[in-house]
């Protein structure tokens, strides 16, 4: 009796301890679903946070901006507050993209390079690598398989204004030629205070509906120097607040000479084998 | 004609002259009713080139890529800022529209094509397409590079992903084929200015159509002006303006035709009053050989304008080889005139008649020669000479002895033609030097003539300054190649397998392109799949909208709880299944200059599609790969103008050689049938062997056998049978004749020698002919007297 009792027992024992196991495997499946979502909502959070803590406005807010158009005298008073005249710029980016279509944003960090003669390094870190070279009429892109992707900048021009126009924009920028923007974009502008330390708003409308449409909406912020630019494009052709959102700050920016990992960059593209294919080639 | 010597005999001077009054006042009022009733004068130079044999779809292609290209202009603005150039390019785009005289029909400079519609016209077939790394991709069904791909686009804010996109094209494979379909030039356009970046320089590109031809003058001059004004807005700074275009050509070329017409017209002119003063102490004769060539100029030109209702500007210039043997005629007349003093001028024209009238027909004979070559230029010119001649003709018959018949002061001229004739007699009664002088003339020949080639090429024969042509290849280097004269014309039975044909093509042509035999080609394949691939692309999509559409939406992150997202793609995937992309589509977004690719025929017939090549570095290579190149369901040809036309001339070359071959034949019958057959055979051989010296001196200067070469030699051997046959009638005395060779010898050369010097190769070739011949025929004629002599 108590041998059939004792090991009926044990089983029972046996069963239960399987059931909570698979219970407790259940839950631990459960939580490891659901933490990329969470993380993400934390990094969220965190960026939401440090976006609160650097009192930068939501990019909502920012479009104020297009409500101030600016003068000729913002603009000069503007150049000649952002010592523009650095032959380089580099530093760290973080960048944001909340598309209305996806679940989740997308956010991304790596290092960037601009010089006016040699263009720009866009070198992506997280979440995976990819670099982004522009150099003249030439786009390179390097994916995070090592794959090498040359295209002359008319071709993407066609399916893509933004390549062409996005370069051509930042040199203006960098190099603090905000008068010669004035020829391709309605400026906007909007400053707390003449103070050199406060922060100022520009904001870019294209002149060019087709570019309008391609590109949105632009702010540009700084404080004095440029440290964030913001992108708004409509996300759908029916609701007109449905916003793409594209957000990149900018941090640790420095006019020192071109690091070696970015003169390494430059140096791939200005080689005369790459120079030649002026259409796109795609090479392993 | 032989009853013109009987009626002269009949008729007195006065009714005579008043013959001839009546006659030449019919023709000009004639002449002046055709004219009010639309005969004009056409000047340009391309009428003038043969017609070719074509079958109506290559004459269609002709058309219409010669429509494309004739009568631009190309002008790039270089600057070194990019803003100067583009405003100057519109600045000169305005100037050349507001033209008044509205010189060119058309001024554009970026493509005129609808990018915004051509860019949705894809985007709605996308389903439709796919390119190459797809292809494989979906092939092996391999879904999750493709969907790595899109998520690094997602990421980038440079890229084109945005919320719009994604839900129509979730795996954004769209913006691969559209920088598949653009074209890989480096020309860019902005603000409707085309243009291309090269070094720090900028250059901005405009192509003006001409309203009427280049070759126009009226037209060129307007155009020229119009450009010149326009020039002048933008001058100044930093701009360089470079420009090509068959106008600039046009331009050396009438202007080195000018100089040239001033210049030896001048020069032959004050040549032949000299000839005249010198040779007859008055300037009668020249008086009265100017009535001859003018009216034989009028019935010329009546004759043509009825013939023809037009008169080719380049008939005046050939025409003018009528003054050559016009002029003769009342040299003769002047210089039998001096022989025989006691002579009234209808005694005189009845001695010169029978020489006259075999000279005409010969000469009359070898104009109508020249008559049966493809040109219609040179049929006008045959026409032309041949009744400007029989004008001249019957002016000295009817004309001259009421005129001409004041009578002449002796002159020494005649006493230097009768030593000069001794001087022949002498040299050739001595057998040393005759021997050595026959050695040596066949030893030339034999050299030369064996150093004979020819050259049929027709751009061997117009060469423009070096200024142009550096000019020229500066632009082209701006665009980037530009195009060739050749192209490949394509033909099927409907335009599916025509489509189809290109693509197939087109791997043939990237063999060509690889073994350096081209640089470039485009055809509307490549803005187009053929019909079959986009079925082939619709299917493999089907692996994303219809099996996996899920899955990707839940990879790539995608919202859609309602499940909107999904359905609506796969909505329009299924209802983009009967849409293809056709010719027709493109052809009515895109860029104006596609249509003139697409040939469709007006009776249901084939369909034809043009492939344009650049920059040709092996054309006989590549025509055998083209005629080599067999396609389902299509034919292919390569359509080479410019070689078919200089094909063409070689074989005018050979045939002229020919008809020059028949008419000496020909007149050896005539003439044996008149005269005993040694002086048959002597009348014959001058001109022969004149013709024969001619050819090896041309040999000897390198001067590559043309068809004009030969159209002059056809001149050659008019002038020099009438040479010949003036010595063969002249039985006892020949000094008059002497006399009245040596000076329509000079006046010939001056007339035409001279044209030896032209910048212009066909007028060169023509001159250079001509100069050697005559002169031959000049040193050769006087020998006739030997056999003269021996005879009677």
């Amino acid at each position: 009796m108590n041998k059939p009792n004792r090991v009926a027992r044990w089983i029972n024992k046996l069963i239960v301890i399987m059931q909570s196991g698979l219970l407790a495997l259940f839950l631990l499946l459960l939580i490891a679903q659901l933490t990329p979502s969470q993380a993400a909502e934390v990094i969220h959070a965190q960026t939401a946070q440090t976006v609160d803590k650097s009192s930068l406005v939501t990019p909502a807010d920012l479009v104020k901006v297009f409500q101030h158009p600016a003068s000729t005298q913002n603009l000069q008073q503007l150049a000649n507050r952002v010592s523009l005249t650095h032959e380089n710029t580099q530093g760290l980016f973080e960048q944001t993209r909340h598309l209305a279509v996806l679940n989740r944003p997308l956010t991304s960090h790596g290092t960037f390079a601009f010089n006016p003669n040699l263009g720009m390094v866009w070198h992506q870190q997280s979440p995976f690598v990819t670099t982004m070279v522009m150099h003249k009429q030439q786009l390179t892109t390097i994916d995070s398989n090592g794959n090498i992707t040359h295209s002359a900048a008319k071709s993407a021009q066609a399916a893509n204004p933004l390549m062409q126009q996005v370069p051509q924009l930042m040199q203006h920028l960098l190099s603090g030629d905000l008068m010669a923007l004035q020829d391709d974009f309605s400026m906007f502008y909007l400053s707390s205070d003449a103070n050199s330390t406060e922060l100022w708003t520009l904001g870019l409308l294209a002149k060019d509906p087709l570019l309008q449409q391609a590109l949105g909406k632009l702010i540009i912020q700084g404080q004095p120097q440029i440290n964030r630019i913001v992108m708004l494009n409509q996300a759908s052709t029916q609701q007109a607040d449905r916003l793409d959102i594209t957000d990149i700050l900018f941090k640790q920016v420095n006019y020192l000479p071109i690091s070696r990992e970015n003169a390494a960059w430059f140096d791939m593209l200005t080689s005369p084998s790459a120079k030649e294919n002026s259409s796109p080639v795609k090479t392993q | 004609m032989t009853r013109k010597p009987v009626k002269s005999h009949l008729i007195s001077a006065k009714w005579r002259f008043a013959i001839w009054c009546l006659l030449f006042s019919s023709v000009v009022i004639y002449g002046i009713n055709l004219w009010q009733s639309g005969a004009k004068v056409q000047s340009d130079i391309l009428a003038m080139l043969p017609h070719l044999q074509q079958d109506e779809l290559t004459r269609n292609a002709l058309q219409q890529v010669e429509n494309r290209l004739a009568n631009q202009v190309y002008v790039a603005i270089v600057s070194s800022q990019k803003d100067t150039a583009i405003n100057a390019a519109q600045t000169l785009m305005s100037q050349l529209q507001q033209d008044p005289h509205q010189a060119f029909s058309q001024v554009t400079s970026a493509s005129n094509g609808n990018m915004n519609a051509l860019g949705k016209w894809y985007f709605d077939h996308r389903f439709k397409l796919l390119t190459a790394d797809q292809q494989d991709a979906l092939a092996t069904k391999q879904l999750d590079g493709l969907i790595a791909k899109a998520q690094q686009q997602l990421y980038s804010a440079f890229g084109i992903a945005n919320s719009q996109l994604i839900s129509q094209d979730p795996l954004l494979l769209f913006s691969d084929n559209m920088l598949a379909l653009t074209s890989s030039s480096s020309l860019r356009q902005e603000q409707g200015i085309l243009f291309n970046q090269q070094a720090n320089q900028t250059a901005a590109i405009v192509i003006a159509k001409g309203a009427q031809s280049a070759f126009n003058p009226n037209a060129q001059q307007q155009q020229l002006a119009a450009l010149n004004h326009a020039f002048a807005a933008i001058d100044g700074g930093d701009v360089q303006i470079l420009k090509a275009g068959a106008l600039f050509h046009a331009q050396a070329a009438t202007e080195s035709a000018k100089q040239e017409i001033t210049f030896i017209g001048g020069l032959s002119l004050i040549g032949v009053v000299i000839l005249v003063w010198l040779g007859f102490r008055t300037l009668m004769p020249l008086h009265l050989a100017l009535l001859t060539l003018s009216s034989g100029f009028v019935l010329a030109l009546v004759a043509t304008l009825s013939l023809f209702n037009e008169l080719h500007l380049l008939t005046l210039v050939f025409g003018t080889s009528l003054i050559g043997i016009a002029i003769d005629y009342s040299f003769h007349f002047y210089c039998e005139k001096l022989n025989h003093p006691q002579h009234n001028a209808n005694q005189i024209i009845d001695d010169i008649l029978p020489a006259m009238t075999l000279a005409l027909a010969t000469s009359s004979l070898a104009f109508i020669g020249i008559g049966f070559t493809p040109f219609p230029g040179m049929q006008q010119v045959a026409v032309f000479c041949a009744a400007g001649l029989f004008g001249a003709y019957i002016t000295l018959v009817l004309a001259f002895p009421l005129l001409a018949n004041k009578p002449l002061k002796p002159s020494n001229a005649l006493s230097w033609a009768q030593y000069y004739l001794h001087l022949v007699a002498k040299i050739s009664a001595k057998p040393g030097v005759n021997w050595t002088g026959f050695c040596v003339i066949g030893l030339v020949s034999f050299t030369g003539l064996l150093q004979l080639q020819h050259n049929d090429d027709i751009r061997h024969l117009q060469q423009s300054p070096q200024q142009i042509t550096d000019e020229e290849n500066q632009l082209r280097h701006w665009l980037s190649g530009g195009t060739d004269n050749q192209f490949i014309l394509v033909s099927a039975a409907n335009e599916t397998d025509l489509l189809e044909a290109l693509h197939q093509l087109a791997s043939t042509l990237e063999l060509a392109v690889n073994q350096d035999e081209l640089t470039h080609f485009f055809s509307l394949a490549s803005l187009l799949p053929s019909l079959s691939q986009q079925q082939k692309n619709y299917q493999l999509q089907g692996l994303i909208y219809q099996q996996h559409l899920p899955e990707i939406i839940d990879q790539l992150g995608l919202n859609d709880v309602s499940g909107l997202l999904n359905q609506s793609l796969q909505t329009a995937y299924i209802q983009a299944q009967p849409a293809n992309l056709t010719p027709d589509g493109l052809l009515a977004l895109g860029d104006s200059a596609l249509k003139d690719l697409w040939l469709t025929s007006e009776n249901k017939g084939a369909v034809g599609a043009i492939v344009l090549l650049t920059g040709i570095n092996n054309l006989d290579g590549l025509t055998k790969r083209i005629n080599h190149t067999q396609l389902n369901d299509a034919k292919v040809k390569l359509v080479d103008k410019v070689g078919d036309i200089s094909n063409l001339m070689g074989q005018y070359r050979q045939f002229t050689l020919m008809l020059l071959l028949g008419v000496l034949i020909i007149a050896s019958v005539i003439f044996c049938i008149k005269y005993p057959i040694k002086l048959a055979l002597a009348v014959i051989g001058v001109p022969t062997l004149a013709i024969i010296l001619t050819l090896s001196s041309l040999g000897i200067l390198a001067s590559p056998f043309s068809l004009f070469h030969a159209l002059a030699l056809i001149l050659v051997l008019g002038i020099g049978i009438d040479y010949s046959l003036f010595f063969a009638e002249a039985k006892r005395t020949s000094r008059g004749v002497m006399m009245a060779i040596f000076m329509s010898a000079c006046s010939t050369l001056l007339a035409f020698g001279l044209l030896a010097f032209s910048q212009t190769n066909a007028i060169h070739f023509f001159g250079l002919t001509l100069l050697l011949g005559i002169g031959y025929t000049f040193l050769l004629a006087p020998f006739m007297t030997l056999i003269t002599r021996k005879t009677h």
